[in-house]
């Protein structure tokens, strides 16, 4: 059930770090979309700015980070202009975050059926039935014998199970849009991959977005249907998920790609790595802040390249696109320029 | 192997065969087991005293003026215990109903200060800024002050009395439960919890009260416990000033300063209402201390 008006709608987003007159971007501008029923991803590495697009979406900065520009429009209502207490009656609601992680979210000393009915009265609910609620909520995310568990302190619970809880009290008050901030980082595999079915079996069931932010590329292609490559506080590849496996356009996305091991290719020796570390958002080189990093940097790499379409409903930030997209994946005349240095 | 539980601080006296109880899975003292005795004792006695006393203690009966302590009775009637003061009052009905002041200063003021300092820390912990700038400016004036000139200026303006005391001593005391409340408040404000909460709608004062105050709690009822016979110690001290309660009420304090005057010739005035002081402050500081050796923060080193 997508349809065509975004949900949600993120543009120019720009989230700086420090005191007024001394900013430096983490975010640098960001847009994004999302429809009902579609769950988008964003990807990166560590430090690339997602958690904090995430958290100004919401706007849950802390006390250093402040959004200096741009707009999050929620069905048209732009969240970052709305009073603090607007805003708080938005959240649970209309938008709900999955935290990393599990074992430090939940409040240690209060019971998890006590942290559940908080979420489950944001809508209006008859005392009695908070509950019941509260039961049908922890079975829906897969926790056998809630009726016992619900009394338990979150200590008593391994992290998969406080994952689950969590995803519980996110989806409780049915909210519109779902930030899901490296839901499943803390858990081991198995665990991840329940977590992750039972978020998006749940938000199908009322037809709600996910914003789902992740670093794992395996989760971006079993779970997303559109997928926007951040790098440096900027999406630098944005396209549905098939043609960004398929055609890699920017090289970071290429370098990423060709950093995982693939079953369905023979081994061909080392996995290749992205050399060098992502800029730190103070010494961030000017031009394409990938160049430094990039196997296909040319001169013109000192201009930024805007994100522009190189086929339907594929963009990318990189000056040589269109030629990199043609290019078949692991194809090792990049690889070596990759290594070089190693 | 040995259990971790077991572990006990103090040195077990070889030979001590009598295995005590545990409390919170830690061997209790037989130290511990005394303070809650003479404990219950006193609030038996606080409870119980219009029943137990055998004279009204206020009641100067000036043909038996400093009496020794005795069993038997030289004018018929029930003994004096433990003696007479100057004015003939029993000492013993004294200590009994001063317990009943004594508790009930002790536990109102550490009640109110409590409350009071705890709010006030809390929210300013949390918010930080300039409301956390004030609070704490306003707490390091307050503990700057010197208490027995601030005593002695609130009680000159209010006049004595029972519930003037309590006020004093909340006014005096409250900054203490602030600073380790701001501290606390300060440390969760930005726990992955508080932030889940906050991202599901939470206000202000769900988060403050629902989220921090019981995470915070732990520290704070072990500043209280001992507070509660530094409460004691100042009740008396105030009282021994004549700052306390009037004259025509007893307590502990007032009855230490009544015997200063004749302790070279009845030890008995002053030195039981001081027994009756220490013993009260020893115990309550010897469970204090098993409180947190049990609960407090540095539990896991004990």
């Amino acid at each position: 059930m997508v349809t065509d008006t975004p949900l949600l709608r993120v543009e120019g987003l720009r989230t700086a770090l420090g005191s007024d007159g001394n900013n430096f971007d983490v975010v640098t501008g960001v847009d994004l979309e999302l429809r009902e029923g579609e769950t988008v991803a964003l990807v990166g590495e560590s430090g690339s700015g997602k958690s904090v697009t995430a958290l100004s979406i919401a706007r849950l900065l802390g006390p250093r980070l402040r959004t200096v520009a741009g707009k999050v429009l929620l069905n048209g209502k732009d969240l970052l202009s709305l009073s603090e207490k607007g805003m708080r009656q938005l959240r649970g609601r209309d938008i709900a975050v999955v935290f990393q992680e599990p074992m430090t979210s939940l409040n240690p000393v209060l019971r998890i059926g006590t942290q559940l009915a908080e979420s489950i009265r944001r809508n209006p609910v008859a005392a009695s039935s908070v509950r019941d609620r509260a039961i049908a909520l922890l079975k829906s995310v897969g926790i056998t014998n809630p009726e016992s568990r619900i009394d338990m302190y979150p200590h008593q619970l391994s992290g998969g199970m406080r994952q689950r809880v969590m995803v519980a009290i996110a989806v409780a008050a049915r909210p519109r849009v779902l930030i899901a901030d490296e839901p499943t980082t803390a858990l081991d595999v198995t665990t991840q991959a329940q977590i992750l079915d039972l978020m998006q079996a749940r938000m199908a069931e009322f037809g709600a977005a996910t914003l789902l932010i992740t670093h794992d590329m395996g989760v971006v292609a079993r779970y997303a249907q559109k997928v926007n490559v951040m790098y440096s506080g900027g999406i630098v590849e944005r396209s549905d998920v098939h043609s960004l496996f398929a055609k890699p356009a920017h090289p970071y996305t290429r370098g990423l790609l060709n950093s995982m091991p693939r079953l369905d290719r023979p081994r061909m020796g080392r996995l290749s790595a992205i050399e060098g570390l992502p800029p730190s958002v103070l010494t961030r080189p000017k031009g394409c802040p990938f160049q430094p990093r990039c196997a296909f940097r040319i001169d013109k790499c000192s201009q930024k390249p805007p994100l522009e379409s190189i086929a339907a409903g594929h963009e990318a930030a990189c000056w040589r696109a269109r030629e990199i997209a043609s290019l078949p994946l692991d194809d090792q005349a990049d690889a070596p320029a990759m290594r070089s240095g190693s | 192997m040995h259990d971790a539980t077991q572990i006990n601080t103090y040195p077990q006296k070889q030979g001590f065969r009598v295995r005590l109880p545990r409390l919170y899975g830690t061997r209790m003292l037989f130290s511990e087991i005394l303070s809650i005795a003479f404990l219950a004792v006193l609030i038996v006695l606080a409870l119980l005293s219009p029943w137990i006393v055998p004279f009204n203690p206020t009641e100067a009966d000036i043909l038996s003026n400093l009496l020794s302590p005795s069993l038997s009775s030289e004018f018929g009637g029930p003994p004096h215990l433990l003696g007479t003061d100057v004015l003939g009052r029993d000492v013993f009905s004294g200590i009994v109903y001063g317990t009943r002041v004594s508790l009930i200063v002790a536990l109102a003021a550490v009640l109110g200060a409590g409350v009071l300092g705890i709010i006030i820390g809390l929210i300013a912990g949390y918010a930080r800024g300039w409301t956390d700038e004030v609070v704490m400016r306003l707490v390091d004036v307050q503990l700057a002050f010197p208490f027995i000139l601030l005593a002695i200026m609130i009680m000159y303006i209010l006049g004595p009395g029972l519930l003037n005391i309590i006020i004093v001593l909340i006014v005096a005391k409250w900054p203490i439960y602030a600073r380790v409340a701001r501290a606390e408040a300060m440390r969760h404000a930005s726990s992955d919890f508080v932030l889940a909460a906050t991202s599901m709608g939470a206000g202000h004062g769900r988060i403050i009260f629902r989220h921090i105050l019981p995470n915070a709690l732990t520290p704070l009822i072990v500043v209280a416990a001992f507070a509660v016979p530094q409460m004691i110690m100042y009740e008396a001290a105030l009282s021994f000033l004549g700052l306390g309660l009037p004259p025509d009420q007893i307590s502990w304090g007032s009855m230490l300063a009544a015997g200063r005057s004749v302790l070279e010739q009845a030890w008995w005035v002053a030195t039981f209402p001081g027994l009756a002081i220490m013993g009260t402050i020893l115990s309550i500081n010897i469970l204090g201390e098993a409180l947190r050796k049990r609960v407090g923060p540095s539990s896991d080193i004990d």
